[in-house]
């Protein structure tokens, strides 16, 4: 990879990296830093590396220092230990739009099942792409998207409500 | 109303479905029998408000994570470009009314590449190398100019004609050029006798302990003796280095209009 590739993913990866850390993390310093520590394995890594494999490679590595990340940080609650009067009320939801709100249940479901989901949704990322990612074989990636939006649904309340 | 909970079995039905893991027909039938059913269709739809969308977020940063590449190149290119055009019309202006130097009594021959030096100077003891680079590398040619205090004609085997600052130049030029195959010999044509005394193959080392300043100066020389003939020099200006730093070396060289590589320097 050349410095114009590895600009060039910069451009095309920077964005989508920091969305992903930002939905994870919650918090725009700790995003960033993980899209640095992410680019900067990659540049590490440039004559390894090739730019069609690089969005890959920087999903992998954005994960893995998110996991990294996780481990020195208090354990996120999993949707099952969490108890109804921490979810937020239908009639609280109603102020946000559909996406807020879900954005909001969306911190609530475990790391693994936001991960899985995030990259089904916001990058269109296949079962196996996301299993090379996260670890994890297909069923398992596919059972973890089928329990995060099973939550999602629990979290969100009353569908008739959303509508 | 919150719709009653319905099986697990259902719950992956409405998540295949909503995946496009069903095929057509499977999903048609699954339609039908969401349509005719209201709770079920409530939990497809809170299943299907589940579904992200890419928010409108964008790293702000980008430019701190992009890594520099050869911008510096190309502001020592231009810079050296202007500065080496400047140099060359004050020169061109200031020095019109000299006359061109006389070119030395030349003849010249094209020879292979791999013919070695040696023989010419065995042959015609008063022989001098210059490398041409041509624009393919593949056709790199040599060219063997030799001097003839009788013949005052200069002509090239391939009619080409022989470029007299070659000739003009050569006594100037002391160092060794950076891309040159072959040695350079200093001969003058006015003292082939010492030249003779002198056609000995230097050692590389003298370039390289010639100072960066003798290099400028000689390419001083090599560009103001150009414009005194009344030729044009070719300033090329070129990366040595592949490496992917974003500071390669650069290497500057004169040429002629044949690609005769006259003087080139690294400026570093």
């Amino acid at each position: 990879m050349t410095v114009s590739d590895y600009n060039k993913c910069v451009d095309l990866h920077s964005s989508a990296i920091f969305r992903f850390a930002l939905k994870q993390l919650r918090n725009p310093d700790d995003a960033k830093e993980i899209v640095q520590i992410t680019f900067e394995k990659l540049w590490m890594k440039r004559d390894t590396v090739q730019i069609d494999t690089a969005k890959s490679y920087l999903f992998t590595t954005a994960y893995h220092s998110m996991v990294d990340a996780w481990r020195v940080q208090k354990p996120t609650e999993d949707v099952e230990t969490l108890s109804p009067a921490k979810h937020p009320t239908t009639e609280a939801l109603a102020y946000d739009g559909l996406m807020e709100t879900l954005e909001k249940a969306l911190s609530q479901i475990s790391q693994i099942q936001k991960t899985v989901i995030l990259l089904r949704d916001y990058e269109g990322y296949s079962y196996a792409e996301i299993g090379e990612i996260t670890g994890l074989n297909e069923a398992q990636v596919k059972v973890n998207i089928f329990r995060g939006r099973q939550a999602l649904k629990e979290i969100i309340g009353n569908p008739n409500n959303l509508i | 109303m919150k719709p009653s909970p319905i099986s697990e079995e259902q719950e992956w039905q409405l998540f295949e479905l909503l995946e496009g893991n069903l095929s057509t027909i499977e999903a048609a039938n699954l339609r039908k029998q969401i349509q005719g059913d209201a709770n079920l269709e409530a939990h497809y739809k809170a299943m299907s408000h589940t579904y992200l969308t890419p928010s409108d977020i964008h790293f702000t940063e980008k430019e701190l994570l992009k890594k520099r590449q050869s911008k510096r190149t190309v502001y020592f290119y231009t810079s050296m470009s202007a500065a080496a055009t400047i140099a060359i019309l004050w020169f061109f202006s200031a020095n019109r009314a000299i006359q061109p130097v006389v070119p030395a009594q030349l003849q010249l021959t094209t020879t292979e590449s791999q013919r070695p030096p040696t023989t010419n100077k065995a042959s015609n003891p008063s022989t001098l190398v210059v490398t041409t680079e041509a624009e393919s590398k593949k056709n790199a040619k040599v060219v063997v100019i030799t001097t003839s205090e009788q013949n005052l004609t200069t002509t090239l085997d391939n009619s080409q004609t022989v470029h007299p600052l070659i000739t003009a130049t050569e006594p100037i030029r002391k160092v060794r050029n950076i891309n040159d195959s072959v040695v350079r010999k200093t001969v003058s044509p006015q003292s082939t006798a010492s030249a003779l005394a002198s056609i000995d193959r230097p050692s590389p080392k003298i370039a390289q302990q010639k100072t960066k300043k003798e290099l400028l100066k000689s390419f001083y020389l090599d560009a103001r003796r150009m414009i005194e003939n009344g030729h044009v020099p070719h300033i090329n200006v070129k990366t040595v280095n592949n490496d992917e730093d974003w500071m390669p070396e650069f290497q500057v060289g004169l040429t002629l209009e044949n690609n005769v590589i006259l003087t080139s320097f690294n400026p570093e």
